[in-house]
């Protein structure tokens, strides 16, 4: 990838002459991330040179580096140089091509469909431009008769505050075609501040105006396939319902009440990443719990079971069935399983009684 | 029919001479001659539609303007009045977004204008954005104001547009009123020597191999000058690739008979009637009005079949009066 965006760079400069940093051929590592890495582009252009439109106005001063940095939302390179295949983030090198190699300088579009150069900045450029100002402003990039001299502050001020927040609402209902159950209400903030789902993993194609042109009261993501991507394996109820719902709570939609020390942790701390919603916790608290509960503190009768006498040495997995300290314990390991009436009740709820004596059958002598 | 109906009516009406008094021979004849003016009359009515496609240069040329493309940046109305000698302020005035409070028609000192659905500085919200046409004289395949001009001072250009030759005319304004866009201006103000004011498509910049100047000028080639064929080839190859993003029609490839200048639209041209593109029948008005003139004077059909019920009533009287 680094070998392709070096491709990049030596076409642009050597096309438009630009106004870049010194270039060094980059070392060529195999990238599989999908998320743009700005260490990867380091290479490209920092400016490039608009110049070679004729016409009314002067060149234009084109920050791109402020505008690789922003394409992460939404293709990436791709975004612009649309000529790249779809997966051209995975390829060892995407042919990137300057703009002009494809666009004539001068003309109208052919009869092909093939934009004139002008037009192709100015489609790329203004689809957000436009978006974020609510006017053309064609002075923001442009100078009349060719008075435009480059502006070093100009990047600043691109950095700046010309980009409003994005804005979501921090839940949607919908009503749905679903007989019965029509409702789903989802919590956008709870997806993107609690579960720490990415922007982009919902709203790769959206343009960037929709979310940081203030709030938008449209769906702007195909719904069905983004829930998808993690909901497929979910019933109808997972996200359906008769009424709108509250915001995701831990204890009651999991019957597992974040104590205070659990309430601080990520979700990822605990479950597999992206995979909360359908997988179990396994193994997860092992790390943090070690070998011994009580080595945090943890005290054992929180659960309703003290652990006493004899219990106090055996590890967690010694009793919990399944290699999961979240499972049951299995008392049968020691304990002969029948009810018993009167003060040597040991068991864990008003159901189940167990003798606390202990099954020599089933247990080893130096227990 | 015709042959046999003519053949039918020579020799009877000349043995009519022999018997006069039949009088359901009078009643045959009568009905007789009258097909006959009915079938010279369709035949002519007939051939006159294809007459007039026939007057269509292949050539022809076209503007495709994609709505959904367009800014609303008034640069064409800019380099329109300069191709034009049309008086004009500076580039960066054409900024001024409060000209769309209005809607505006061609005038006679500018020949294109650029309407919005909404002005954008009363609510610029971003869910909900203008939607932008620029309108001027649509040169018609078929133009009403050339088939109402009495003195062929409108003539449709083999390239396409339709012009107008200022010595010709003499002022009738018969166009203006024929023009189903409404788009003729006349030069009131010009006491001794007014004009009628339109679009020309740049006639005098495409003679000379240059584009017309709102297609040169416009940033985001929403405009595309073209062969007419082609634009209409390439309006529908963009309708088919981005079904989302186009209705399913092309203002202009049908609208009053068809026009040089074609629109695509995001958003139903029912909504953009106030703009500038009205809804108009298939059939220019020409086309109807031509069809029956030209019905009842092609081959002095019309006068010959008057002159033939005549000539049969003077025969039919004088044998009457004689018998």
């Amino acid at each position: 990838m680094n070998a392709a965006l070096a491709t990049l760079v030596l076409l642009l400069v050597g096309q438009t002459h630009a106004q870049t940093q010194p270039q060094t051929q980059p070392q060529t590592q195999p990238h599989t991330s999908t998320a743009i890495n700005l260490d990867r582009v380091e290479k490209i252009p920092d400016v490039v040179m608009l110049d070679q439109v004729p016409g009314c106005y002067g060149s234009v001063r084109f920050d791109h580096r402020v505008h690789v940095e922003m394409s992460g939302i939404q293709g990436e390179c791709r975004n612009c140089h649309h000529e790249l295949p779809e997966d051209a983030k995975s390829a060892d090198k995407p042919d990137v091509r300057p703009c002009r190699e494809c666009h004539e300088p001068t003309g109208n579009a052919t009869t092909d469909g093939k934009l004139g150069l002008r037009g192709a900045y100015h489609r790329q450029c203004l689809d957000c431009h436009r978006d974020w100002t609510h006017e053309n402003a064609c002075g923001f990039c442009h100078t009349v008769s060719g008075t435009f001299r480059a502006n070093p502050a100009l990047s600043d001020r691109l950095r700046g505050n010309l980009q409003p927040r994005a804005e979501a609402h921090a839940a949607y209902v919908y009503t749905t075609a679903h007989k019965g159950i029509p409702t789903v209400t989802f919590h956008h903030k709870d997806h993107t501040e609690r579960f720490g789902i990415k922007c982009v993993e919902c709203h790769a194609g959206n343009s960037c105006s929709q979310c940081h042109g203030g709030v938008s009261e449209r769906p702007l993501v195909n719904r069905q396939q983004s829930c998808y991507n993690c909901h497929a394996q979910d019933r109808c109820v997972t996200c359906h319902d008769l009424r709108e719902r509250p915001a995701f709570d831990h204890a009651q939609r999991t019957g597992w009440w974040l104590r205070p020390a659990h309430a601080a942790l990520a979700c990822n701390d605990c479950h597999k990443p992206n995979e909360y919603p359908t997988t179990p916790v396994t193994g997860a608290c092992l790390p943090c719990h070690a070998k011994r509960w009580g080595d945090l503190g943890f005290d054992h009768a929180r659960t309703g079971v003290a652990l006493e006498g004899d219990h106090a040495y055996f590890n967690c997995l010694d009793c919990h069935r399944g290699g999961n300290e979240l499972m049951l314990a299995d008392c049968t390991k020691c304990h002969e399983e029948r009810p018993v009436e009167g003060p040597r009740r040991v068991g864990r709820d008003n159901a189940t009684w167990w003798d606390a004596r202990v099954n020599h059958d089933t247990t080893s002598s130096d227990h | 029919m015709n042959a046999r109906t003519s053949s039918q009516i020579t020799p009877k009406s000349g043995s009519s001479v022999q018997a006069p008094t039949d009088t359901s021979r009078r009643g045959f004849l009568r009905v007789g001659a009258a097909l006959t003016a009915l079938t010279v009359g369709g035949k002519a009515l007939a051939s006159s539609g294809a007459d007039g496609a026939a007057k269509l240069s292949e050539g022809r040329m076209g503007v495709l303007v994609d709505l959904s493309r367009c800014v609303g940046c008034r640069r064409c109305e800019w380099a329109c009045n300069d191709a034009n000698n049309n008086p004009h302020g500076k580039l960066e005035e054409c900024d001024d977004q409060s000209v769309f409070a209005t809607l505006r028609r061609p005038r006679t000192d500018q020949f294109c204008v650029v309407n919005a659905t909404r002005n954008p500085l009363a609510d610029p919200s971003p869910a909900d954005p203008p939607i932008f046409a620029k309108v001027q004289c649509m040169h018609c395949e078929y133009p009403p104001c050339v088939s109402a001009c009495l003195v062929g001072a409108m003539e449709k250009s083999p390239e396409g547009p339709v012009t107008y030759d200022a010595s010709k005319c003499i002022g009738c304004r018969y166009c203006m009123i024929a023009c189903p866009f409404e788009r003729l201006t006349y030069e009131y103000d010009r006491r001794f020597t007014p004009r009628v004011r339109k679009c020309e498509l740049c006639l005098h910049r495409t003679r000379e191999g240059k584009l017309p100047a709102c297609v040169e000028i416009c940033p985001v080639e929403a405009l595309q000058y073209g062969r007419r064929e082609d634009l209409l080839r390439i309006a529908h190859e963009r309708i088919a690739a981005h079904p989302d993003r186009y209705v399913d029609r092309v203002y202009g490839e049908t609208e009053g008979g068809g026009t040089s200048w074609l629109y695509l639209s995001a958003r139903p041209f029912e909504q953009l009637v106030d703009l500038g593109l009205p809804k108009l029948p298939d059939k220019s008005p020409a086309e109807r009005t031509e069809r029956i003139q030209h019905a009842i004077f092609k081959g002095a059909a019309g006068p010959l079949a008057i002159a033939a019920i005549l000539t049969t009533l003077h025969f039919l009287t004088r044998k009457g009066g004689h018998a």
